[in-house]
């Protein structure tokens, strides 16, 4: 029922799952230069390992963008409308369960 | 004085465009107010956000840094920003969805709604107490800049009312809307600002590469990592401040705010995703305006450097250029002040008073929160009016005492066997791990700032910030397995776990 209202659910555990360790990488490699913080010399002028780290980030942040905007693993507007009317309705459940309850 | 006209015309232009949005109706309901209808566009989200996080330190601080102490500076506010777009994304994803499901207008209502009350409570208090010193050394520095700027003819003092008088008509008059849409402004301002400042300072030596070449060989160690015998830019000192700063913006009141009120998806993924990226552009560009700055203006020692911003602008633009340089890193402050001022209004209206009063009617919450300006504006000139009190030192708690909120969220999203007293115990916890290394650091002598930010050989070379991270986790974890989750934990996982939410 769910793979049929919401087919990229399903299909994407595994990649979802390749997502987050390609951005755990990325992350830890723009948080410290482990390894290349050594390398010395100038690439355009700056160093070379700042030119390194610089391409670590624009490589997460091309990353991030295909995960959020081409691969359907994100939220997108289509599913919007009918994922907010059914944690509404899950919400008003909830309240009127409780209501009952007292 | 020409510096203090060009800002206050751009602080009048704001009021204008805050009153234009409450015309338009911005302000009709508190959904309206405090979420601005969840209407806003990617576009205005962008630079809300951005101008809302980026404060005068983004271009006086990190030049500085760059100034003292070269291209490490690029691991404080540019490269280690950019994994913000996945973080976001994957805890605020549900904030985003069940905001926009439950009319949530606070950052108090995931937690209130998953923890009970009393996460509800402390969520607000915890983060007025951590942003209030933040908010004060914004005013403060605010009142030194229309010092100088003014060359002593406005008083310290006087000054100290400047911001507060704008920011509280802009969030009075206008709501969330009004205060999208000034940041948008304002940040718009300040990054081209920056994007004229670097390209000037950068073509007084005849571009980029001659003013990297004259830098390099007059200060190669600004080039190195581990210069100084290994103590400036040590991995640990990098690590430290890269996942200090990135951890901090995570949870602050801004991204639960803009995540309300965002138009769509798309707007919502666009925000996140583009501050990192333009964090790294523009925030590169003060560093190296910093690193160039060495070839303009030498022996500047400590936080004297923190000038270089403001002489490279003497230096290398005409004077009403130069003024309108100076004038960004005004902009950037005050735009600073509306997103943590608007956040904590929000907080204590809409968690807070709620609690307290669960019948107050939309309008009485709107109107209190316009009180919260207010008085928030009134503390913070009266704290900043005493000179004694060290409000930069005690600035820097306010991303630690943030960052301690993440496991809760966490939790609240993701691990069903989460339980309150885990949620309180954590953040209590490291919220008083962050005060202790705090005190420690006044007291002790070592200065707030480098107990918690730089790495200390007793905390096995990490900083206090990290330690009381890590310890607010551990016993977010440890606390929730050793109890059970009671009827309000039971409760929501019928809604923080929907199905249509996986």
């Amino acid at each position: 029922m769910l793979s049929q209202e919401y087919p990229n659910r399903e299909k994407g555990t595994h990649s979802k799952r390749a997502f987050v360790i390609a951005f755990i990488v990325l992350t830890s490699l723009c948080w410290c230069p482990w390894a290349y913080g050594r390398v010395t010399g100038r690439m355009l002028s700056i160093p070379t390992w700042a030119v390194v780290a610089y391409v670590f980030a624009a490589a997460l942040f091309l990353l991030e963008w295909v995960f959020l905007f081409l691969t359907g693993l994100a939220v997108d507007d289509e599913d919007l409308s009918g994922i907010v009317s059914e944690l509404d309705a899950a919400g008003t459940d909830d309240v009127t369960a409780a209501k009952e309850a007292e | 004085m020409f510096e203090i006209g060009i800002i206050t015309g751009i602080c009048l232009l704001s009021v204008l465009i805050s009153y234009a949005a409450f015309r338009r109706g911005a302000s009709r309901s508190a959904d309206d107010y405090f979420v601005a209808g969840s209407g806003l566009g990617y576009f205005v989200l962008i630079f809300s956000l951005l101008a809302s996080f980026l404060s005068a330190f983004a271009m006086f601080g990190i030049s500085g840094m760059g100034y003292r102490w070269g291209f490490g500076a690029l691991f404080v506010l540019t490269v280690n920003l950019v994994p913000l777009g996945f973080l976001w994304y994957f805890l605020h994803r549900k904030t985003f969805l069940l905001g926009r499901a439950r009319g949530w207008m606070s950052m108090g209502a995931p937690f209130g709604e998953r923890y009970g009350n009393g996460m509800r409570a402390i969520i607000p208090i915890v983060v007025l107490v951590a942003s209030i010193p933040y908010l004060v050394a914004q005013v403060q520095g605010i009142a030194i800049m229309i010092e100088a700027m003014s060359e002593g003819v406005i008083p310290y003092e006087a000054g100290l009312f400047f911001a507060p008088t704008f920011v509280a008509l802009y969030l009075i008059l206008g709501g969330m809307k009004g205060a999208a849409w000034v940041n948008t402004v304002q940040g718009i301002f300040f990054t081209v600002m920056v994007f004229v400042l670097f390209f000037a300072v950068m073509a007084r030596n005849g571009g980029f590469g001659p003013t990297m070449d004259i830098v390099h060989e007059k200060h190669p160690e600004l080039f190195q990592l581990g210069a100084a015998g290994g103590k400036i830019w040590s991995y640990p000192m990098i690590f430290g401040f890269a996942a200090a700063m990135c951890l901090g913006c995570v949870c602050f009141p801004q991204p639960y705010m803009h995540a309300y009120s965002s138009r769509s998806a798309k707007g919502f993924k666009v925000m996140i995703l583009a501050f990192g990226a333009i964090c790294v552009v523009v925030i590169s560009m003060t560093t190296m305006i910093g690193i160039a700055g060495r070839t303009l203006v030498t022996g500047l020692e400590g936080v004297e450097a923190d000038k270089i911003y403001g002489l490279a602008a003497a230096q290398t633009l005409p004077d009403w250029a130069a003024a309108l340089a100076v004038a960004g890193a005004f902009a950037a402050a005050m735009t600073t002040i509306i997103g943590v001022v608007f956040g904590n209004a929000s907080n204590i209206a809409n968690d807070l008073y709620k609690l307290l009063r669960p019948q107050a009617s939309p309008k009485e919450l709107v109107r209190l929160a316009r009180v919260c300006i207010a008085g928030i504006m009134v503390v913070c000139i009266l704290m900043a009016w005493i000179p004694n009190i060290p409000v930069a030192e005690l600035a820097v708690i306010a991303f630690g005492i943030m960052a301690v909120t993440v496991f809760p969220l966490w939790g609240a999203y993701f691990w069903k066997r989460a339980t309150r007293f885990g949620a309180i115990a954590g953040t209590l916890v490291g919220v008083g791990m962050n005060l202790m290394f705090l005190v420690w650091g006044l007291l002790g002598g070592t200065g707030a700032k480098k107990m918690l930010l730089a790495p200390q050989e007793f905390l096995l070379n990490l900083n206090g910030f990290l330690v009381s991270f890590i310890v607010a986790g551990a016993v977010f974890l440890a606390v929730s397995l050793a109890t059970r989750p009671g009827p309000t934990e039971t409760k929501s996982l019928g809604l923080f776990f929907h199905p249509s939410l996986d």
